[in-house]
């Protein structure tokens, strides 16, 4: 944890209400679960980033374990809110805007020059791209794997399988990865 | 080949982006790292709810709507009815009561206190009137007897003649009608005209002398004489009857019992 006080310090001040409680949470966790979504490939992540975080902060007093827990709580509400948009994406016209990827990259990191900020976006868009050849439940278990870095068990409590299952799954998109890449290099 | 170096421990190795793997696997474990890395690019900006929560709390910041967003179900509300619809709508119900009402006060099936309300109310506000409500009987409330009438002149042997057919047709109990115009005097057998005889009869048992409207009764009585008569003529209050005259045909009968006569009135 990248926090400075004690991760069930901040969760017990969140539960108390704590304003900086829930900001220190939102900065440990943002990154993550920003990259989750956007790898989901879904219009408006940033939206869903938000109603994940208002959903945790609003059902914290009802949460209890450790930063353990916490995390894979907190995957799970978004691996819900990414099924509910893909639902609401599969109902409606598909547009892409032409510098979403330039628009995303430049708030919030000030330290990164206009540059740095257009090849993060053009790497995330090709790591997206590599990922969209998968299949959507392969893609949910490899982002689970190695963003929220959470092992074959909690990825199998968050999509609701088997931890085989979860293990097929894992390996038959390493399998198409490697495959891909194979054809087809992607230098970072 | 290659799937069979791809076993649990290297997929977990390569997962969690820890320890060398071999060289054919090298693309693989770049392109997991550079998703690894994609963790730390900029993330999404708080949003103004998320920011109320980090200054005030929760529980200061539930008053703060959320931003809208496309993943977020609404209700699709119901478009909301057009004023002068909901005024027809209200129009048509009163309507509807209305004309229910008068329509049961024509029946003379309200409560008398109701009947006589709505009694006055279309007195008041229409040419016509409502007759009384009806008794639990069936009949008509305080149905009192009319004096007897016969027409002048006529004799006790023109009284024992039947009545013309059209006249006995009347007498007989027809369809209540209390709704008649406004004005109108009410039929009655002392009423002078041609369709009733004169009152030159003497009621032969006391009692009130109006009759109620619509209703031509004919109690038994005695001649202006003081000859005693052995019947009683029921001639209906708005029946035209022949004219009356010395030649005139007898148009009264003999009617041993009184037999309250109603007589029905349309509507202009």
């Amino acid at each position: 944890m990248t926090s400075g006080a004690p991760f069930d310090d901040v969760l017990a001040a969140a539960r108390a209400n704590a304003g900086w409680a829930f900001a220190r949470i939102h900065k440990i966790f943002a990154p993550p679960v920003t990259a989750y979504v956007r790898m989901q490939g879904l219009r408006d992540a940033d939206d869903v980033v938000n109603e994940v975080f208002l959903a945790a902060f609003r059902g914290l007093a009802s949460f209890e374990g450790d930063e353990t827990r916490f995390r894979r709580w907190l995957f799970t509400i978004a691996h819900h809110r990414v099924v509910d948009a893909r639902r609401a994406h599969a109902r409606s016209p598909r547009t892409e805007e032409l510098d979403a990827a330039a628009d995303r990259a430049a708030p919030g990191r000030p330290r990164w020059s206009p540059e740095d900020a257009a090849v993060a976006a053009c790497e995330e868009d090709r790591i997206r791209a590599v990922l969209g050849r998968l299949s959507p439940e392969q893609r949910e278990v490899i982002v689970l794997r190695v963003l929220a870095d959470l092992p074959v068990e909690q990825v199998a409590k968050i999509v609701g399988k088997r931890p085989g299952a979860v293990r097929a799954l894992q390996h038959r998109a390493l399998a198409t990865l490697r495959r891909l890449l194979a054809v087809e290099p992607v230098t970072f | 080949m290659q799937a069979d170096r791809l076993d649990a421990k290297t997929e977990d190795r390569l997962l969690a982006g820890a320890g060398a793997v071999d060289s054919e696997l090298a693309g693989l474990a770049c392109f997991l790292d550079g998703l690894r890395l994609s963790a730390e690019a900029s993330p999404a900006p708080a949003s103004e709810a998320l920011l109320s929560i980090f200054r005030d709390g929760v529980l200061a910041a539930a008053a703060v709507p959320a931003a809208p967003s496309h993943t977020t179900r609404t209700t699709r509300r119901r478009p909301r009815r057009p004023p002068f619809r909901r005024l027809a709508g209200v129009c048509g119900v009163a309507s509807a009561l209305v004309a229910g009402c008068v329509s049961a006060a024509s029946a003379g099936v309200l409560p008398p206190a109701l009947q006589s309300a709505v009694g006055a109310v279309v007195k008041a506000v229409t040419p016509f009137e409502i007759g009384p409500a009806r008794t639990p009987d069936g009949g008509k409330t305080a149905p009192t007897p009319a004096p007897a009438s016969t027409a002048p002149g006529a004799t006790p042997a023109d009284r024992s003649h039947p009545p013309p057919a059209e006249a006995r047709g009347s007498t007989s109990t027809a369809p209540t009608a209390p709704l008649r115009p406004a004005g109108t005097p009410a039929p009655s057998a002392t009423a002078p005209g041609p369709a009733v005889l004169a009152p030159t009869t003497i009621p032969a048992s006391p009692g009130p002398t109006a009759s109620p409207p619509g209703t031509a009764s004919v109690a038994p009585s005695v001649p202006a004489g003081g000859a005693d008569v052995p019947s009683q003529t029921s001639v209906p209050a708005s029946v035209p009857s022949p004219p009356v005259g010395p030649p005139a045909p007898p148009v009264a009968t003999s009617v041993p019992t009184t037999v309250p006569v109603t007589l029905p009135v349309k509507l202009p």
